[in-house]
């Protein structure tokens, strides 16, 4: 079995490598990302000074669901947004032949080719909004707060990567598929507010929506308590199975792959 | 026993075609015409270990096709093949680590990093041992003379020094069996023959099975005992290159200089003329009445100096590749 762990760390070794020879756009886009999440946060500062709060969501609260999301959106934008977002230009290109040969499995390696390390900044400035909104909610900072932090961070990223999959994954059939960029824009612009706020708690919404809710939404509702403990296996159940569709869909599709003319 | 088997090999794809215009593309939105394309059709071949193959065929002939599901790929239609004992589109890991794909037009190597950060994450892919590692490009670096640019950025390359460095980088992991499409594609003639004489050098050192395809005649007469000549699909010959002549040359060429003057309307009395230039005449004859052809002109002509010899390959198979039969 290759030794995956190796394989990573020298793909991270080349990437960085590459993001330090162009040391300005590595800065200038570690700044571009901050400045935006704190925009963000800036106008959720903005919405609340007319309301006390969201459908049962306080502003501290909310700041807590986008720092969560800053941070699964830094994660997911470092290592796969690029590999998947392009996946339906290699395949239009038939670049993707050469990773096919590769005796590592494919998605693996589809999915972790190149990473986008300016992304950081993103994800240091998530981590720094959870704090604030940690802090401003009086939570101990304990062991057990850091351990769901982490186990949810890592279930949300999970069940974003395995939504966006999905989406690329339909590139094996239509080729060009340039709308994607607008579905990844919908996808994250909706996962920046509650979605009960958007399905006002309607069953069938929650129910169609479930799969972008387990991304921030359920993870931060178990963080503030709302949920319940139960609801952490809800939410590692559902992501998981959500990565199993996923990856059966990507290796169905893959049987179709038609290579493209040299 | 064959490393590679091919058995009624077919791959047929489903192609749908577009009227021309605005409107074909309006229609084509709502009903589309698909038509199957044969890009392989019923192929059968098999190769033994240490062979050096060319594959050669016109633009979509299905050459790149078969080398395609060779490595696993695609998923052929129908056929069997096997290549090491494995079925190529199961895509085992044990297979991959053995075989290599270099395509002409293709790049594996990260366009901004010196070509050795590649050559590393291959070792690490291909589990590779440091010590072998470092043996195998000892070896490979000298062969192709790359010494100078190992840790130069490879968007800085020549395309020359490129396609050193992409074989360099598909046989860091020494493979049995090396899959090279097209490799001398856009390299200028000095080049080409370096890669051929390294292709060869490789094949003598290490034994590996090398299937080439390309539109280059000086890569296949060089590098290929044995030629597969591939056209719309289907296998038009598998043999010997000196084969080709004996198969498909129906016809022989006599060159004739004169002594005196000749009218080239009497000299097609003796066969097609195919350039007629005083002294020199080049008549085109029958393979099976060659000899008889020329005792007739030495009879009966002021010949000077009289030569039969073969087309050129190039032209036998453009003329395979045309339809057209040697005249």
């Amino acid at each position: 079995m290759p030794k995956y762990p190796n394989i990573l760390l020298g793909l991270f070794k080349n990437n960085l490598t590459r993001e330090m020879e162009f040391k300005a756009s590595f800065m200038l886009w570690i700044v571009v990302e901050v400045f935006f999440v704190l925009v963000q946060v800036a106008m959720v500062g903005i919405y609340f000074n007319f309301t006390d709060n969201l459908l049962g969501w306080t502003k501290s609260q909310v700041f807590l669901l986008v720092g969560l999301f800053r941070i699964i959106e830094g994660i997911f934008h470092i290592f796969f947004y690029k590999n998947l977002l392009n996946l339906p230009e290699n395949i239009s290109s038939g670049d993707l032949d050469l990773l096919l040969t590769r005796p590592v499995n494919s998605l693996f390696l589809i999915s972790t080719r190149y990473f986008c390390l300016d992304e950081i900044g993103t994800l240091l400035t998530g981590f720094l909004v959870v704090w604030y909104s940690l802090s401003l909610l009086k939570f101990d900072f304990t062991f057990l707060l850091f351990g769901k932090l982490f186990i949810l961070v890592a279930f949300g990223l999970l069940g974003m990567y395995s939504v966006i999959l999905i989406f690329s994954t339909l590139s094996f059939f239509f080729t060009r598929l340039t709308a994607l960029h607008s579905v990844y824009d919908i996808i994250t612009k909706t996962l920046r507010i509650p979605i009960d706020v958007i399905t006002k708690n309607n069953a069938i919404g929650n129910s169609l929506l479930f799969p972008l809710i387990i991304i921030v939404t359920l993870p931060s509702q178990i963080i503030l308590g709302y949920s319940g403990y139960q609801f952490i296996l809800l939410e590692s159940t559902a992501s998981l199975i959500l990565f199993y569709i996923a990856r059966k869909f990507f290796y169905f599709a893959l049987r179709h792959y038609s290579s493209a003319s040299s | 026993m064959p490393v590679i088997s091919v058995k009624n090999l077919k791959k047929y794809y489903k192609v749908h075609q577009k009227e021309p215009g605005l409107s074909g593309s309006i229609r084509s939105l709502f009903h589309r015409k698909y038509y199957d394309v044969k890009a392989v059709d019923d192929v059968s071949f098999e190769i033994r270990e240490g062979e050096l193959i060319g594959f050669i065929g016109p633009n979509g002939a299905g050459k790149t096709t078969t080398l395609k599901v060779l490595s696993g790929l695609l998923y052929p239609t129908s056929g069997h093949v096997s290549v090491l004992g494995f079925t190529p589109w199961d895509r085992k890991p044990a297979f991959q680590k053995q075989f290599s794909l270099v395509m002409g037009q293709k790049n594996q190597l990260w366009w901004d990093l010196p070509a050795i950060e590649s050559f590393i994450l291959n070792k690490e892919i291909y589990e590779v041992s440091n010590d072998q590692y470092k043996k195998t490009l000892d070896e490979l670096v000298k062969l192709l003379e790359v010494e100078d640019v190992l840790k130069v950025q490879v968007r800085k390359l020549s395309l020359g020094q490129r396609m050193k460095m992409e074989l360099i980088a598909a046989l860091i992991h020494s493979p049995k069996i090396l899959f090279l499409d097209e490799p001398t594609i856009g390299l200028d003639v000095v080049m080409q023959k370096k890669m051929r004489d390294f292709i060869k050098e490789y094949n003598r050192r290490y034994k590996s099975t090398i299937i080439l395809t390309s539109h280059y005649m000086d890569d296949v007469k060089e590098l290929c005992d044995r030629v597969v000549i591939i056209d719309k699909g289907k296998l038009l010959f598998d043999g010997k290159l000196e084969q080709i002549i004996n198969k498909f040359a129906s016809h022989k060429l006599i060159t004739a200089v004169f002594s005196k003057p000749v009218k080239k309307t009497d000299l097609k009395q003796i066969g097609d003329v195919k350039e007629f230039d005083f002294p020199k005449a080049v008549i085109s004859v029958k393979r099976a009445t060659a000899s008889l052809a020329a005792a007739e002109l030495l009879q009966n002509f002021p010949v000077a100096d009289l030569n039969i010899e073969e087309p050129q390959i190039e032209d036998i198979i453009r003329e395979v590749f045309t339809g057209k039969d040697l005249a």
